[in-house]
């Protein structure tokens, strides 16, 4: 075969069919149209059916699940605030199992040394064991001990003085008075210079500060063994009693510039020469400054006080236990808990129901179990009170809280639980359920009035667009947020006022798509070529521009859905969310509020409503490029 | 063009004219709110309320005329008697304050008797400092995300690339503010946890920026990068680009002369459309990180219904959006000469 096309002769070439007459094969294959071509070319495309397929279950979840999951939301459940998500299968993981692992509980290890128990915390839901360490806290706490009280001076013009409360005391006796002021000093520029005195009144009302050390800054151990000899020495002339009122304290000489001194007092002992358990200064005396501190508290408001003077006292490194330890919500809320006031009416009710079997006459060895599902499981001692002719029975017994609160068999929550106790799991697929109700119908009302709205307005253009587009301009021009929250604040909150506020302006969007699509395409010599062809405004309209321009319309009408959800979480944000109906918004902005101390609330709505948004994004991109006309027969 | 521009320039503020004169019907058909307070601020605001002509004082009051008052308050023995004055009335007043003094209302709860104006600007450049940052930031990035994953089309860099802009375009962005501040500033103690207040230091205020301008940007830059992907693998997929090759350039050439110019077309208008998106959008940033601009200022007002701010805080908003949709117009004109918009069919 010659290859140079300038050497071709007439005999390179021969007819195809020479013998046979032309004509138009038919198609053996049915014509495919546009919406199965599309449909078939979606189903090609993994993630976006994969997206419809999650769709599709979370949807079915928002649906079932509300009719399916018979927990009340309407009634708040106190006991179980805040659960940990606890999903069955994952018990002793760890993980999912209503476990949590606290950190740095404060333990009470004063109460009974021998079993510390968490503050706040019921110590029989404690998972394994409890791990306890001490920490240095410079707050008086109940749950502390140890430390050194700080006097802190806090004038220039006077030295600061903190001292005891009054007693009464005959100095014929030797006084001997101890204190220990640990050497913290040195590491600060400045020195405190101190004296040690008592306060005494040798004239009724009358009270003379009697020195017992020079001011000096001497640290460590400071015993002083002859006060009575100060205290007589001192007396004024005349006077012989040895009977007076005397408070001891320290005076802490004030700086006229630089830091304020500071004094560390570890403990503080007086008592009398001689006297076995001297309980005299029991009012005076200390060994740490946590309990210093603590004789402040509003609970301790009897309490004997060290009271200052032109300055400040505080507690420095008092020695605070704290612990780590797993947790079991679960079992602190809805545990067997031991009751001591399980009063008649409850036990009647029990025994009226025949789940028990009680005579008060009798006593505890009456109690029998006859059914599961009695709250109380046993008891443990009866008490009988009685008031004249009335006569009241308590006992104290093994209550089972789950089963008082009417549940056969311990809850579990997927999704752990909110504030007021319900079950989150069915509040956010109820609020899902609303949220894409809410959704379905903006987009169909939207697209709708936005397809035709914008059809017009960009295929006919002119003064026609212009005065179309001032009006979507002046409706477009209000921010929807600005809308929304007048429209709500107007006609108040609910599905009907939400679709709405939504739809007033949720069309503009599409409508503005569609309009400048058709400025895309009317233009194209194709469109001219029609039109030449005779082809009217109608043809033109809805055969040659809108499957052209669909896709992009097709896209964001899917997009509409997780709009309208983004749109109604916003506003709940705002805190106009939808009333009087389940909603996924108003579930996520409750929950901004325990980010910190529940973040599973946030965790899950936020994954769900994310998930969704991801699935419809997706799911709206499939679509488009199926709907892509030039995308035909484009192989991925 | 010049025509077409002027004539929407006019069209803009007789826009902007109906959508407040509506806003302001409207929010006057809310119901009244007293302020809370002691009776002396009370009656400040109520004479206020006189001054700007939106009520009008009842001097002789007489007992048995209680009908007549929508407030009465008593404040040593003096009665004080208040009716507001019909809407259109408080419209017309309200007009008339604008045009003739350009006095837009002084603010009756946020700071009290402060020009509405005044606060507007004071918050107005934390908005717009947060915002225009985080388009400078997002764009960019946007742009060079979505190339590369257009030029490498079908390969892990696009999946890892398309995955994540899907992630960040569907993530809410309260989410994704919640998840920043959780994570960078309580969980690391990275950043602050809330906007630092004029008094920090300078590196402070400035850690301050991060969680705002990347919590905008992350959703504009997933929408650049998506856009611009969709846009070029189209273009790398037309004839034009074929031919390109065919006539000898390299293949950076035809993509940089050719296949991203063309793709910029739906671009350009949507960097300015994005721009009042997230101007709206940092309403709720504003209010979960307690920037102190004009979206924060809105809620608030809006909550104690300041009428006059929030009349001021919508007329900017407004103004951008109506101005940024001309831009858009005008942008679209320019970047693609086939497009000519408000033209005839």
């Amino acid at each position: 075969m010659n290859q140079d096309p300038k050497n071709f002769t007439k005999q390179d070439f021969q007819f195809v069919q020479l013998d046979k007459s032309i004509h138009d094969v038919k198609f053996n294959t049915k014509p495919t149209t546009f919406f199965g071509d599309a449909i078939k070319r979606f189903f090609k495309n993994k993630s976006s059916v994969a997206a419809g397929i999650i769709i599709g279950i979370l949807s079915l979840l928002a649906v079932t699940v509300p009719i399916i999951n018979t927990s009340n939301l309407d009634r708040p459940l106190s006991e179980a605030q805040f659960l940990p998500p606890k999903w069955p299968g994952f018990d002793g993981t760890g993980f999912m199992d209503g476990t949590t692992y606290k950190q740095n509980v404060i333990i009470d290890t004063l109460t009974d040394p021998a079993n510390p128990t968490p503050v706040g915390l019921v110590p029989s839901a404690i998972v394994g064991e409890m791990e306890i360490y001490d920490t240095l806290s410079n707050f008086p706490s109940p749950y502390a001990y140890g430390g050194y009280l700080v006097l802190r001076s806090d004038t220039r013009s006077n030295d600061a003085i903190l001292i005891s409360v009054k007693n009464i005391v005959n100095f014929s006796g030797e006084l001997s008075l101890s204190t220990f002021l640990p050497d913290r000093n040195q590491t600060q520029s400045l020195e405190p210079i101190y004296r040690l005195v008592a306060v005494v009144e040798y004239d009724l009302g009358i009270e003379t500060i009697v020195p017992l050390t020079t001011y000096a800054s001497n640290f460590g151990s400071i015993q002083i063994s002859n006060v009575s000899e100060f205290i007589l020495d001192a007396r004024p002339e005349g006077n012989d009693s040895t009977t007076f009122f005397v408070r001891f304290g320290f005076q802490l000489q004030t700086t006229l510039e630089g830091a304020y001194p500071t004094l560390f007092i570890e403990n503080f002992t007086v008592n009398r020469v001689g006297v076995a358990n001297d309980t005299l200064f029991n009012n005076v005396n200390f060994t740490s400054g946590n309990e210093v501190m603590l004789r402040d508290s509003a609970e301790n408001a009897s309490a004997i006080r060290w009271s200052v003077n032109h300055g400040a006292k505080s507690v420095i490194g008092a020695i605070l236990p704290r612990g780590n330890f797993r947790y079991d919500n679960y079992q602190a809320a809805f545990g067997d808990v031991i009751r001591n006031d399980v009063g008649k009416t409850v036990m009647d009710d029990y025994i009226a129901r025949g789940w028990i079997l009680y005579d008060f006459n009798v006593g505890i060895t009456s109690f029998e179990l006859l059914d599961d599902r009695s709250p109380v499981r046993e008891v443990y001692s009866q008490r009988t009170v009685s008031f004249g002719s009335t006569t009241v029975f308590t006992v104290r017994a093994l209550v089972s809280v789950y089963r008082e609160k009417g549940f056969i068999e311990p809850p579990f929550y997927l999704f752990g639980t909110d504030v007021n106790g319900n079950d989150f799991f069915k509040i956010v697929f109820a609020g899902l359920g609303t949220s894409l109700l809410l959704g379905l119908f903006a987009a169909l009302i939207n697209v709708t009035i936005g397809m035709i709205w914008g059809s017009l307005s960009g295929y006919y253009g002119g003064w026609i667009d212009i005065a179309m587009e001032r009006f979507t301009e002046i409706l477009g021009g209000v921010p929807w947020i600005v809308l929304m929250t007048l429209i709500i604040l107007l006609l108040g909150s609910n599905f009907v006022t939400f679709l709405f506020a939504l739809t007033l302006t949720g069309w503009i969007g599409t409508a503005s798509l569609t309009r400048s699509q058709f400025y895309r395409y009317k233009r194209r010599e194709y469109i001219l070529a029609s039109r030449t062809l005779g082809a009217k405004d109608n043809r033109l309209i809805f055969r040659h521009i809108l499957p052209n321009a669909i896709g992009p319309i097709v896209t964001s009408s899917v997009l509409i859905i997780p709009g309208v959800i983004f749109a109604e979480a916003s506003i709940s944000y705002l805190g106009l969310g939808l009333q009087g109906l389940p909603s996924l918004g108003v579930a996520l902005s409750r929950s901004q509020a325990y980010l910190q101390t529940s973040p599973h609330l946030t965790l899950f709505s936020g994954l769900i409503i994310s998930l969704l948004l991801i699935s419809f994004n997706l799911f709206g991109n499939g679509l488009r490029d199926a709907f892509n006309p030039s995308l035909k027969g484009v192989s991925e | 063009m010049k025509n077409y521009i002027a004539k929407r320039i006019g069209l803009i503020f007789l826009t902007g004219f109906i959508i407040l004169s509506l806003t302001f019907i409207l929010m006057k058909l809310l119901p009244p709110e007293r302020p809370a307070g002691f009776i002396d601020q009370q009656i400040a605001y109520f004479e206020n309320q006189v001054v700007l002509g939106y009520m009008n004082r009842i001097y002789n009051f007489s007992p048995g005329s209680e009908n007549l008052a929508d407030i009465i308050l008593n404040r040593g023995g003096i009665t004080y008697a208040y009716y507001y004055v019909p809407i259109f009335q408080q419209y017309l007043n309200w007009l008339i304050n604008i045009v003739t003094r350009w006095d837009w209302g002084t603010s009756t709860f946020i700071e009290l008797n402060t020009s509405a104006i005044e606060i507007i600007a004071r918050r107005l450049p934390f908005t717009m400092q947060i915002n225009v940052i985080s388009l400078v930031v997002a764009v960019p990035t946007g742009f060079i995300l979505g190339i590369w994953a257009a030029l490498m089309k079908n390969k892990p860099t696009d999946h890892i690339i398309s995955t994540s802009v899907m992630i960040f375009i569907s993530v809410p962005s309260f989410v994704v503010i919640t998840l920043l501040i959780s994570v960078l500033a309580y969980g690391l103690s990275w950043l602050p946890s809330q906007w630092p207040s004029a008094a920090s230091p300078l590196d402070v205020r400035i850690l301050g920026f991060f969680i705002p301008v990347l919590a905008l940007s992350f959703g504009t830059i997933a929408g650049f990068a998506r856009f611009m992907r969709a846009e070029l693998t189209e273009i790398m997929a037309s004839e034009f680009l074929l031919l390109a090759r065919t006539k000898g350039l390299t293949k950076t050439q035809a993509v940089v002369r050719h296949a991203i110019r063309n793709s910029l077309v739906p671009l350009v208008p949507g960097i300015i459309g994005q721009f009042i998106g997230i101007l709206s959008g940092s309403i709720i940033l504003e209010n979960l990180y307690g920037i102190p601009g004009i979206g924060n200022l809105f809620i608030t007002a809006i909550s104690a219904k300041d009428y006059n701010v929030i009349m001021v805080d919508m007329a900017v908003f407004t103004l951008i959006g109506l101005f940024a949709g001309l831009l858009v117009d005008v942008t679209y004109g320019i970047v693609d000469p086939r497009i000519r918009m408000g033209a005839r069919k």
